[in-house]
This record gives C-alpha cells, sequence and structure tokens, in this order.
C-alpha cells in the first residue's frame, strides 16, 4: 500500500481570539492602527482576532490577524484593519482570515460589518469588495469654507457587507 | 407526517415554550408572548426550512443548496453554522453555552427543531380545519364555525410572507393558501346549515375571486343563491362557469355539477340539505414547469451507473474490471441485518400480488448497502413470480427527462417495434414514444394539460401492464431522478394502492444534490396511502460477525470498530485485506494495522473537503487526539474558547464523522477510518507538532494529577520527540513504565522503557548514561515477560556502553539482572555465555572489598550463568558463597535472590533435599513478592511429586494456579500450567493433559526461552504412548532431536522408533547420538527414558541403566517443574533386571511399582505395572529378547 500523500496546502490554520492589548504580537501587527484605537474607544470594544498555525511552534506569531470595533450601534461592527505577516504573504491568508472573521461576527449576532476606506489601502479594498462589500453611499468629496478659501475634504468612504 | 405530540417529551418550562408562526411573515414568539429579533433574512431563512421540517431533520447539504446553491461548500457550511449558533442563542437565551441544545438539535445529516407539531401554527391550523370537517359532518355547524373563525384569525397575512420568491418556500406556500381555501369554503358551508345564505354566497363570490376554476366553489355559489331564493341568479352563475371552463380550458362542467343545474331547474328538494360534495379541490393540474422532451431527441444507450453503494454485482450481470476474490464474493453474496427489512419487503409484495401495490422508500447514506437490499427483494419477488423491473437515475444531467421511466417501459416490452399490435406492447409502446419525445401529446396544446395527460397516459399502460401480471419496479438511486419522473411517480403513486404494482426507490438521506423537486416529491408521496419509507443503517458488530460467518469474534469486532459497521467500508477492507492473505488469516491486528483503502479515504476527504476550513483545522487536531476526543483536551490544544470549538466541530457532527458522546460534551470518530484519514493527511511534521500541543494541553489540565495520564502523555510527547519534547517524552515513558510495573502490566513496561528509549535525544549531554539506564531497566522488564532474548540485546548493549564509560556500578547492574529471581535458566539447553561469565568474573575480581552485596548479586549470578558447562560444580560453590554472604548481611531481599540462584545453580539430582530445603527457606523471608513465592514453590513441587505426596501437590498447584492469575508472568503461567500436565498425566488423564500442554506451550511461545516445542513433543508422546498409539511423533521427535539444544529429547525419540517396530533405525540413531546421561535438570527422565530403551534393545548397557536408577527406584518420574511426569521407577528397574536375567528381583519390584501405584490410586499405571509382574510371573521373555 502506499503511503497517503502528505499534504495541507492551508496549513492547520485556526482563528482565535486574543486580547486587544498594546504589545507583544498586537503591537507588532498593528502598532500605529491599535494605538489610535485604543485611543478612540475602550478596550472592552476591540477585538483582536489571529490566524494562527497549528503546525508552527507555539510560540511563533500569528501568521495573519484582524482588529475589529464592535459596535454602537448594536449588531454592528467596525473592521479597523488587517494585516498578513510579511512571511506568509501571498498565500491567500487575507482571504481565509476575512472568510473566517465574518464567520465568527455572524455568529455573534452581528449583522453589518463596515469598513472605513482610506485613500491609500487599495488592496484591502480589493479584498472587501470581493468578499461581497459595498460601497455604503457614494459619498463625494464635501468642499468646506472656511474664512472663504476653499478646502478639499478627503473623501470618507465606507465599504459595508450586511452579514 | 409530523410526530405525535405524546410522545414522552417532558414537559417544557411555559417560559420556554416556544411558538412558531408561518402564517404570515416567519414569526417565532415566547412563552410570555414575546416576539423574537429573528436576525438577518438568510438567518430566518434557515429557520424557516428548520420549521417546514420539524421535527425531522433538516440536512445540512439541503439546506446549503436551498440558501447558497452559488457559494463554494465549505464556506457555505460556515456561514450556515454562524446562523444556527446564533439562532440557537435566541431560541435558547439561558442556555449556557457547554450545555447540550434542546431546541435546535444537530442530528445527523443536518439539524433538526425539536418540538411538537402544535408549536407551529400551520400544524394548528391543519388539525382546526379537520375538527371542523368532522364537525359540521356532524351536523354540529355552529362548532365548526367558531372552530374556523379562530383558525383562520390566526392568519397574518401570505404565508411565509418574508420568502415569496423563494422557491423553497414555494410548495408549502400553495399547500397553506389550499388549506385556507378549503378552510373558507368549509366554513361557507356551515353557514348554508346555519341558514345565512346570503352570506355564504359573498363568500362564494370572494372565493371564486382568488380561484375561478374550482367547480366546488361554483356548486357552493349555485346552491347558496338557490337556497337564499335566487334562482336565475344561480341558474346565470352556472352559466358564467360553463362558459369560462369552455372558453380558456376547452372543457365541459363536470357531470355533478351539471347534475346540480338540473336539480335547481327541477327545485329538486335535496338542494334544501346537504349536497353531494363537488370537489373542491384545484383543477388536477399542479403547478410548476414542466420539462417535455424535445421532439426527435435522441435516446442514449443505458448509461453505466456502475455499483457505487452495493457489494458487488448482482446476479445475472457481468461485474467491474476485476471479479472479487472467490471468498470474498461468498461473503458478499449473502445479506445480514436486514431481516426486518425483507420481512416487511415481502409483505409488501404479497399485498401487491392481491392487487394493492404502492411505494416503498428505501434510503440510507453511500455505501450502506441499498442496492444489495433491492437486489434481494428482486429475488424475492421472482421467486413469488413477481415480474422486476429495474431502473436507475444518473448522477449528473447526461441523461435525457424521465429516465427511469423510459428503462421501466424498455424493460416492460414497450421497446420493441411495436404500436401494430393491439396488446400491452402496443400500448407501452406508444407511451415510450410519448416519452422519448417520438409523438407529441394528442389534442391540446396548454402544457399543465399535456403533461397530466402523460401522465395519465403512462399510469393507465403500466396499471394495465400490472393488471395481467403483478410488477416490481426497482428504482435506484431517485435523489437523481430528473425532475420530470419524480412528477410521474408522485402522480402514479397516488393510484398504486389499488393497482398490483410495487415500486421499490431507493435514496441517500442527505443528498448533496437535493433539489425542491425531491423534496416536494417526497412529501407528496409520504402523503399517499401506499408510501411507506424504511431506512438502512450500519450493522451492528454482531452483524458484522454473522456477515463474516462467525469467523472470529475479535476479528469481527475489529471490523466493526474500524467501519463503523458500514458495508461498503466494511467491503473495501475486506478487499484488502484479503488481497493480502486469504480471510481466515486474518486477524484482529492485521484489521487494525492495516492502511486506511483508498476508496474509503477518497470518500472520507471528500466529506471532510465540504466542512469549513476551521472546522477541518480542528478536526485534524482531534484525529490526533484520538478516536475519543476530549472535548477540553482539544480546547486548550487548539487555544480556541469552548462555544466556538462547539460552533466550528458541529457540522462535522451534522455530516456524520463525529459523534457527541452521550450525555458529556466530548465527541468521539463515528469510523475509526474517519480518523485514520485525517491523521494519515498530516504530515509527518505537523503531526509531532499537533501531538507536543496535545500533550502540553493534557499537562496544563491537570496540574499535579497527572498518574492516570501517563500513558498519554508518554504516547503524544513521544510522538513529539524530534520536535523539541524528547526530555518529556522520556519522562512521561519511565514514569508510565513504573506505574505499568506496580501494576503489574508487564508486557506495557517493556513498550514504555522502549519508547522511552525511542524519544531519547542522542544530542542530549547525558545520553549515553540515560541510555544505559533506560537499556537495563528494558533488559530487566523483558527479562519479565520471558523475553529472554530480547532482554539479553538491550543488556549486551548496556554493558558495552557502561564499559566504555568505565561505569562499573552500571556494568554491575546490567550483568546482574539476569541473576535476579526468576523461576528458570535463562539460557537455552546447553548453552554457555561466555562473555557475560567474563563481564562476570571481571567486576569480581575488580570489586573493591567491602562491597559484600554487590559481590553477592555477580556470585550468585555468575552461578547460575555456569551451570550448562563444565564449570557447574565451580558454579554452584559460587552460588552457595552468594547465600552465605547474603545471611552475612542480612538483607532478605538479597538472600531471596541469592537463594533462587543456588537453586537454579545446583539443579542436580544430589543436590534435591538441599535445593527442596532452601526452596522452603525463600518461603519464610518476609515481605516476599508474589512471583518469587509461586517461584520458590514451583522448584518445591518437583520433589513433592516425586516422593508421592500428591496431596500436598494438587494443594501447592492450586495455590500457585492462583497467584499466577495476581502475576500474569507468562512464563510463570505456563510453568504452573505445566505443573498441572504432569499431574492429569498421573490420572490417565490425557485430553486434560493434551489440552494444558497446548495452552502452557501457547503462553510458552509469547516468551523467547528456551523450550516450548521440545517440552511438548514429549507430553504429547507420553500421552499417545499411554494410550498405545505409536508412530504418531517418531517423525517430529527424530527432527528435533537432531537439534543439539534439544537433547533431552534423543531417548524419546529411539522409544518412539521401537515402539514404531523399527529397531534397526532405534539403533542407527543411537549410533548417532550416543546415549549419554547429563546429571542436570533432566537427569530422571532422561535416564528413566534410556532405561525403557535399554530394557528393550539392550541399548545403552541395561547394568548401567540399574546402576543410575536403582537408588532412587521408588521415586515417580518427574520431568523439570512437572511438565511430564510417570510412576514408580521401580517399574522401569523391574524391566531392566528382567532384562539382564534376575527375574525374580525384577517381579519384586515389579510388585512394588504396583503397590506404590495402587496406594496412589493412580489406576492405570497399577494396571500396568499389574501386567508387568504377571509377565514376568508367567516367564515371558522381555520384548526386546523375544524379537532377538
Amino acid at each position: 500500500m502506499s503511503s497517503p500523500p502528505e499534504s495541507q496546502p492551508s496549513g492547520m490554520l485556526l482563528l482565535r481570539e486574543i486580547p486587544a492589548l498594546p504589545g507583544g504580537w498586537a503591537s507588532a501587527m498593528f502598532g500605529m492602527v491599535l494605538a489610535e484605537t485604543l485611543a478612540e474607544v475602550s478596550v472592552a470594544r476591540c477585538r483582536l482576532y489571529v490566524l494562527v498555525d497549528l503546525v508552527r511552534p507555539a510560540a511563533d506569531p500569528p501568521v495573519a490577524g484582524a482588529l475589529v470595533e464592535m459596535g454602537p450601534p448594536a449588531r454592528e461592527a467596525r473592521l479597523r484593519a488587517l494585516s498578513v505577516d510579511r512571511a506568509h504573504r501571498g498565500r491567500g491568508l487575507d482571504r481565509r482570515l476575512l472568510g473566517d472573521l465574518l464567520t465568527e461576527l455572524r455568529a455573534d449576532g452581528v449583522q453589518r460589518v463596515r469598513y472605513r476606506v482610506v485613500g491609500t489601502d487599495t488592496a484591502v479594498c480589493t479584498l472587501l469588495r470581493s468578499a461581497g462589500f459595498v460601497l455604503e453611499d457614494e459619498n463625494p468629496a464635501v468642499t468646506c469654507r472656511y474664512d472663504g478659501a476653499a478646502i478639499e475634504a478627503p473623501a470618507v468612504a465606507w465599504l459595508m457587507r450586511e452579514l | 407526517m409530523l410526530a405525535n405530540d405524546d410522545d414522552g417529551r417532558a414537559p417544557a418550562d411555559a417560559a420556554d415554550r416556544l411558538d412558531f408562526r408561518i402564517l404570515g411573515p416567519i414569526e417565532v414568539v415566547d412563552g410570555t408572548g414575546t416576539p423574537l429579533d429573528l436576525g438577518s433574512r438568510k438567518q430566518r431563512a434557515v429557520l424557516t426550512l428548520l420549521v417546514l421540517n420539524a421535527p425531522h431533520v433538516a440536512p445540512l447539504d439541503q439546506l446549503i443548496d436551498r440558501l447558497w446553491a452559488d457559494e463554494p461548500p465549505s464556506s457555505a457550511t460556515g456561514t450556515l453554522q454562524a446562523y444556527v449558533s446564533q439562532l440557537r442563542r435566541i431560541l435558547e437565551p439561558r442556555r449556557s453555552p457547554r450545555s447540550p441544545a434542546r431546541v435546535l438539535r444537530t442530528r445527523e445529516p443536518g439539524y433538526l427543531l425539536d418540538i411538537s407539531p402544535d408549536q407551529v401554527d400551520a400544524n394548528r391550523f391543519a388539525r382546526a380545519l379537520e375538527a371542523a370537517q368532522t364537525a359540521l359532518a356532524a351536523g354540529r355547524a355552529r362548532e365548526a364555525e367558531r372552530t374556523l373563525d379562530e383558525a383562520l384569525a390566526t392568519w397574518r397575512g401570505q404565508p411565509l410572507a418574508d420568502f415569496p420568491d423563494d422557491s423553497f418556500a414555494g410548495s408549502t406556500v400553495a399547500r397553506l393558501t389550499e388549506a385556507r381555501l378549503s378552510a373558507l369554503s368549509v366554513r361557507a358551508e356551515a353557514w348554508l346549515t346555519l341558514g345565512r345564505h346570503a352570506e355564504a354566497a359573498v363568500e362564494a363570490g370572494h372565493l371564486l375571486d382568488l380561484d375561478p376554476y374550482r367547480e366546488g366553489f361554483w356548486a357552493l355559489l349555485m346552491r347558496a343563491l338557490y337556497r337564499d331564493r335566487r334562482q336565475a341568479e344561480a341558474l346565470a352563475a352556472y352559466q358564467r362557469c360553463r362558459t369560462l371552463l369552455s372558453d380558456e380550458l376547452g372543457l365541459d362542467p363536470s357531470p355533478e355539477l351539471r347534475r346540480l343545474e338540473q336539480a335547481i331547474l327541477d327545485q329538486d328538494e335535496s338542494l334544501i340539505g346537504a349536497w353531494p360534495a363537488v370537489a373542491t379541490g384545484p383543477w388536477p393540474v399542479p403547478e410548476g414547469e414542466t420539462r417535455l422532451p424535445a421532439r426527435g431527441a435522441h435516446v442514449p444507450a443505458a448509461p453505466d451507473p456502475g455499483d457505487p453503494a452495493g457489494l458487488g454485482p448482482r446476479p445475472g450481470e457481468a461485474g467491474p474490471a476485476q471479479a472479487p476474490p472467490p471468498v470474498l464474493a461468498e461473503y458478499r453474496s449473502r445479506l445480514v441485518g436486514r431481516e426486518p427489512h425483507l420481512r416487511r419487503i415481502r409483505e409488501r409484495l404479497d399485498d401487491a400480488v392481491r392487487g394493492a401495490g404502492g411505494v416503498l422508500l428505501v434510503s440510507g447514506e453511500s455505501g450502506i448497502g441499498k442496492t444489495r437490499l433491492a437486489d434481494a427483494a428482486a429475488q424475492l419477488a421472482e421467486e413469488a413470480g413477481v415480474t422486476v423491473v429495474w431502473s436507475r437515475c444518473v448522477e449528473g444531467s447526461g441523461a435525457p427527462p424521465f429516465w427511469p421511466w423510459i428503462q421501466v417501459l424498455d424493460a416492460l416490452g414497450g421497446g420493441g417495434p411495436g404500436g401494430t399490435d393491439a396488446g400491452d406492447g402496443g400500448e407501452l409502446a406508444g407511451v415510450m414514444r410519448r416519452l422519448t419525445g417520438g409523438d407529441g401529446a394528442p389534442g391540446t396544446d396548454d402544457p399543465d394539460t399535456a403533461r397530466f395527460l402523460l401522465h395519465d397516459a403512462v399510469s393507465r399502460a403500466l396499471s394495465r401492464r400490472a393488471d395481467a401480471s403483478p410488477v416490481l419496479l426497482l428504482m435506484e438511486d431517485i435523489h437523481w431522478a430528473d425532475a420530470a419522473s419524480l412528477k410521474l411517480l408522485t402522480f402514479f403513486g397516488a393510484d398504486l394502492h389499488r393497482v398490483p404494482l410495487l415500486v421499490l426507490a431507493t435514496l441517500r438521506p442527505d443528498p448533496a444534490e437535493a433539489r425542491q423537486a425531491l423534496t416536494d416529491a417526497l412529501g407528496d408521496l409520504t402523503r399517499q396511502r401506499g408510501t411507506e419509507r424504511m431506512s438502512v443503517t450500519a450493522l451492528t458488530a454482531e452483524q458484522v460477525a454473522d456477515y463474516l460467518h462467525d469467523l472470529d469474534p475479535a476479528l469481527a469486532h475489529a471490523l466493526h470498530d474500524r467501519t463503523g459497521g458500514n458495508p461498503f467500508f466494511l467491503g473495501e477492507l475486506l478487499r484488502l485485506l484479503t488481497s493480502v492473505s486469504p480471510l481466515h488469516r486474518v486477524t484482529a491486528a492485521d484489521v487494525a494495522s492495516i492502511a486506511v483503502p483508498d476508496g474509503v479515504r477518497d470518500v472520507i476527504t471528500q466529506r471532510v473537503s465540504r466542512l469549513p476550513e476551521d472546522t477541518q483545522t480542528l478536526l485534524r487536531v482531534a484525529a490526533v487526539i484520538g478516536r475519543d476526543v476530549d472535548a477540553d483536551v482539544l480546547e486548550a490544544a487548539a487555544g480556541i474558547g469552548g462555544a466556538r470549538m462547539m460552533m466550528l466541530l458541529e457540522p462535522a457532527v451534522a455530516i456524520g464523522l463525529l459523534t457527541e458522546v452521550d450525555g458529556g460534551w466530548d465527541y468521539r470518530f463515528s469510523h475509526a477510518l474517519v480518523r485514520e484519514t485525517l491523521y494519515g493527511g498530516l504530515s509527518r511534521l505537523s503531526r509531532a507538532q499537533i501531538h507536543g500541543r496535545v500533550g502540553e494541553a493534557i499537562e496544563n489540565l491537570h496540574p499535579g494529577n497527572l498518574e492516570s495520564r501517563l500513558p498519554v502523555l508518554a504516547h503524544h510527547f513521544g510522538m513529539a520527540a524530534r520536535v523539541g519534547q524528547a526530555a518529556k517524552a522520556t519522562l512521561y515513558a519511565s514514569r508510565a513504565a513504573i506505574q505499568a510495573a506496580a501494576r503489574l502490566a508487564h508486557d506495557e513496561v517493556v513498550m514504555f522503557w522502549e519508547q522511552a528509549l525511542a524519544a531519547l535525544d542522542p544530542h542530549e549531554p547525558e545520553s549515553a548514561a540515560s541510555r544505559t539506564t533506560l537499556l537495563i531497566e528494558l533488559g530487566r522488564a523483558r527479562r519479565v515477560t520471558g523475553d529472554v532474548i530480547g532482554a539479553r540485546v538491550a543488556l549486551d548493549e548496556a554493558v558495552t556502553l557502561a564499559s566504555q564509560r568505565g561505569d562499573d556500578a552500571a556494568v554491575i547492574e546490567a550483568a546482574t539482572v539476569f541473576g535476579g529471581v526468576t523461576l528458570w535458566n535463562w539460557r537455552s539447553y546447553g548453552v554457555v555465555d561466555a562473555r557475560m561469565v567474563a563481564v562476570l568474573e571481571d567486576q569480581l575480581d575488580r570489586l573493591p572489598p567491602g562491597n559484600d552485596s554487590c559481590r553477592a548479586e555477580l556470585l550468585g549470578t555468575l552461578g547460575v550463568e555456569l551451570y550448562y558447562g563444565d564449570r557447574r560444580a565451580e558454579g554452584q560453590r559460587h552460588a552457595a558463597e552468594a547465600v552465605a554472604l547474603a545471611r552475612r548481611i542480612g538483607d532478605h531481599r538479597l538472600l531471596a535472590r541469592t537463594l533462587n540462584n543456588f537453586v537454579i545453580a545446583a539443579w542436580t539430582p544430589e543436590n534435591e533435599e538441599e535445593r527442596y530445603r532452601l526452596a522452603e527457606e525463600t518461603l519464610t523471608l518476609p515481605d516476599l513478592p508474589r512471583a518469587a513465592e509461586i517461584i520458590a514453590r514451583l522448584h518445591r513441587m518437583p520433589t513433592l511429586l516425586r516422593s508421592g505426596m500428591l496431596a500436598d501437590y494438587d494443594a501447592e498447584l492450586a495455590r500457585c494456579l492462583r497467584l499466577s492469575g495476581e502475576v500474569r508472568m507468562p512464563e510463570i503461567e505456563t510453568q504452573v500450567t505445566y505443573a498441572a500436565v504432569g499431574r492429569a498425566m498421573l490420572d490417565a488423564r490425557w485430553e486434560e493433559a493434551e489440552r494444558l500442554a497446548t495452552a502452557a506451550t501457547e503462553t510458552y511461545r509469547h516468551t523467547s526461552l528456551w523450550g516450548p516445542d521440545c517440552i511438548y513433543l514429549i507430553c504429547t508422546f507420553l500421552s499417545s504412548w499411554a494410550q498405545g498409539r505409536h508412530g504418531v511423533h517418531l517423525a517430529e521427535l527424530v527432527d528435533a532431536a537432531a537439534d543439539d539444544a534439544n537433547r533431552l529429547l534423543r531417548p524419546t525419540a529411539v522409544l518412539a522408533a521401537i515402539e514404531a517396530g523399527d529397531e534397526p533405525f532405534a539403533h542407527r540413531l543411537i549410533d548417532r547420538w550416543g546415549a549419554t546421561v547429563e546429571r542436570d535438570w533432566t537427569w530422571q527422565f532422561v535416564a528413566w527414558q534410556w532405561a525403557l530403551v535399554a530394557a528393550r534393545i539392550g541399548r545403552p548397557d541395561p547394568h548401567r541403566m540399574l546402576a543410575e536408577l536403582t537408588p532412587v527406584a521408588d521415586e515417580l518420574v518427574v520431568l523439570g517443574t512437572g511438565c511430564a511426569a510417570w510412576g514408580s521407577t521401580n517399574e522401569v528397574v523391574a524391566r531392566l533386571l528382567r532384562r539382564v536375567g534376575r527375574a525374580e528381583e525384577a517381579l519384586a519390584r515389579a510388585e512394588r511399582a504396583r503397590e506404590i501405584h495402587r496406594r496412589l490410586g493412580l489406576w492405570h499405571l497399577e494396571r500396568r505395572s499389574a501386567d508387568l509382574a504377571a509377565e514376568i510371573r508367567d516367564g515371558e521373555p522381555s520384548p526386546g529378547l523375544r524379537s532377538a
């Protein structure tokens, strides 16, 4: 009898929740974003999900992670950031992480996930759009006037998905 | 059908009693009347599907197919699971996450709402409608009206109003709408009875607005108008109806409606009472689309559906490419565990023969044996003279519409060139052409009507054919049937209870392809009389045993355990096993060790791949934990919370890969094959890492209480030894070994020491020292199990390692392991291990003075080592010195050990008395371990036997038998059994002697000690010899005795040659071997045997044998610790004396033997001695002289 093929292309990945506290992996992965988020909302509303590979030694850092802010309003969550470890990029882990994350949030009763688009992160936007996120409402750049001078405020756009 | 309410369900807390409402948008109200927030639309859709199926399981695949048809199954399963989890929280807000769900349960193959029918408003409505109809029929119109008023008030709008366009809701909405129309018309009927004619007329008008094609509503309207004294309007209504039917459908009003018109014209008095019912049901045109084949569509040749579920080819059909091996084919031809099914099928066939047919739906998972059951049904039918017709549905869209029916018609003769003759064949051929699109349906362009006419034509043709002679129609895999075929089956099924035709249709309970058409068809069929469902489930262990002709219960259990009783898995496993060796040679161990068959692995892998990826990850971790999965360990090893873990594992439970262990929160893999497939799919490195995590999880979960988990920890860390867990692996294996030793689980002790050694990291700084220590322990443990060869390998290596490191203490420890308390010399007969003797002497030379206990151990061991050589006397002196040293030191453990050394080292005839005395002294020592006690007793017992103290011997034997059960060492067990063999020989209980000898040989073979074959030959030879069966063992004896290690067999072989009548051969054997008698433990027996030979053929010298045996003539003959025993030695002395012509002395000896035998009650020996005495008295020459 031939021995079975030894392959598990996706490794042994599993989504875990870890405390969203500064320091350790969390800071290594999200640095500034984490600090900003914690400055804005209480830690009780922050959730940090990581994708770990059980085949790697327990002390290894997670391969990817996501920072989420929970409501209000109730049943709504805001995706703050997504990150894939540099060494593990190109394996489609962002998609896997996002899929797991949405399932997890859905099981938690979350019905809507939003993401605030910042001008530069086109990669995240592409990912989110392919996962069914849509632009919440086409919100053209608002022109504000202060003391007569016209200032072009940056466009604020939200990607949103119903669960 | 919905289950009854009185099924023993515990009455739920009022607040927990939920009310599910679908007569309007879906709504769930809790016990306090508060509607629950059911979440998103998809989530409500999941709930709706569950309500529609309640209280039955909604298969997971079906749910996914309905709601996420365009998503890959693995992600859809995850999404579905998330909704299920959330719904659970909504439906049971007070349930703790760890307690099992009571409302929304997981049950293979999916999920179910465990509620009573009364908890669904639609069911209450249906029940109310039924009650109202009964009340009205009994003349209680007021009650009927009240009941319906209440029931109709529960309608909150369109049923399932949130899902107007979803196909899954369609048929339910149609049925509920229909029920509402019925309720309205029954209520109007009640008003008529109550004289409220005008109201009834208005209601009939409303009903016709809803559905103008129902003649029942028209009849209601006409009667209401007539009774309201509006005859003209009543007649006008009839005309409107006639015009409508004629214009739109080209039909005339039914005879009943025409009679009603006539009655109105006649002002018939019967119009005052109840009027014979005009069907209120819908025009016979069901909703939905029709798939008629395109004209001239080509019908392909029968696709080969293969044999995906059955265990082999059906009779009369060529099998797949390679035929199964004959033994297997024989096993496959039997059908086991399906007796109740067959009984019921036989009853249904009998009914069909009597004219009452129907539909039998046989469901069961893939590989469960549905096809085999269908085969058996076919056979039953043929025996009953019923025509059997097969048809099969094919997966995918490769077959034309009506494919299964085309096959049926073809088989029944519709495929012939017919159409010209007027017989059945012609009619069948006609409908066949219509099904295949050869002929259009005559007379109509309306598709619905066309379909009705087509269905009707096929049904009539088949019914007529069955009326001629009964038919069994076997339709396989209808979960793959096209919608048109299913509709035809439903249509036909409605009539079958009065047609001698039985349809047996097989299907899978959780078909991945389950479509709305199938669910609808099954729903409709089940409501028809004559339809019955039966499920085919996995075989039990007993049934597996039966399947294999009661081959071997252990084997059957092993097979059942690995396959979960799935006949397909079982068949695959057997196929693989029997490709290696014939089934009768397959053992339970083979079953456990064989790799998972490819076919099974593919099936399982495919099922696993449909699960969410995180679930797959978790299942792989679970597979590393084992067949039984401790959820706490899994949770800790995966590092996720319990609630999330449960959520992730749910789909695996739903599709039957895992089962929840009753009452607990743990899991178990449904088949061992599932676990093995998952485990086998992991790379070596992954396995090691996960084992390490699992080991750590167990450690962390039970700090300070690891004793009961040492073997498990040793296993997991052992598997992780190469990924940094070597130290723990060795530690836990060692602790497990020590623990097992305390529990006398000797084989496990060996295993754990071996594990500890295997895990040892060779790069550790102190690894050589650790290795030496472990090797010594392993050697000791193997010695205990009787594996002297394995022990020696380990100890030799230990001595080498310790010598290299100059560690004398370790050398001594290793070298003296064999000097521990044992029953038997560990060397093969006649062997001296020169290297070990040299090591022991070297250590004795270098031992510093003062270390007397060490010296005693070395001397005692050396004494035993020297036993089989020229230096036996010297060894005896060493052993005696060891005893003296131990006495001086006063260490009774050491004394027990050295006494034992002496008893073995001094095992010669002259030392009998002293050995007996010292064995007895051993028994007086304090804290004597059980094993040592048995050994000392066994060393004492031969002396008792030799002196004829049978009662004492029996008492000792009984005690030893009892003790050996506690000690569980094969070596000791063997020797105790041997002691019973000798005793049975004395009593001439030959059968028992042989049985015991066989048993002892079996246990002896578990050791690698010298002698099982040798002793067995002696026992069986003596038994045959005593019973006068000569020559049977000659060849074996001569063969075995040729080996020097078995030289104690030589006189027996010669004796056998003589008894076989071949004296020249006996002489040649003596020429070849000589006739030495060693003065070792075999002396008395060997001397006795040679003496018997000498008395017959004069060789070896009878005088020499006389000199050897006369001094012990009063003793009984005993070999070793009693594995063979015979009567008084006087008898052989008598024979020798006769041989040398001293007849008088011979007679005296024979008489003395007889007297001893008589006194001991050894009747067969007494008779032999008496015969011998008589022969001597009569002066008959001894046999040898006679022939000379």
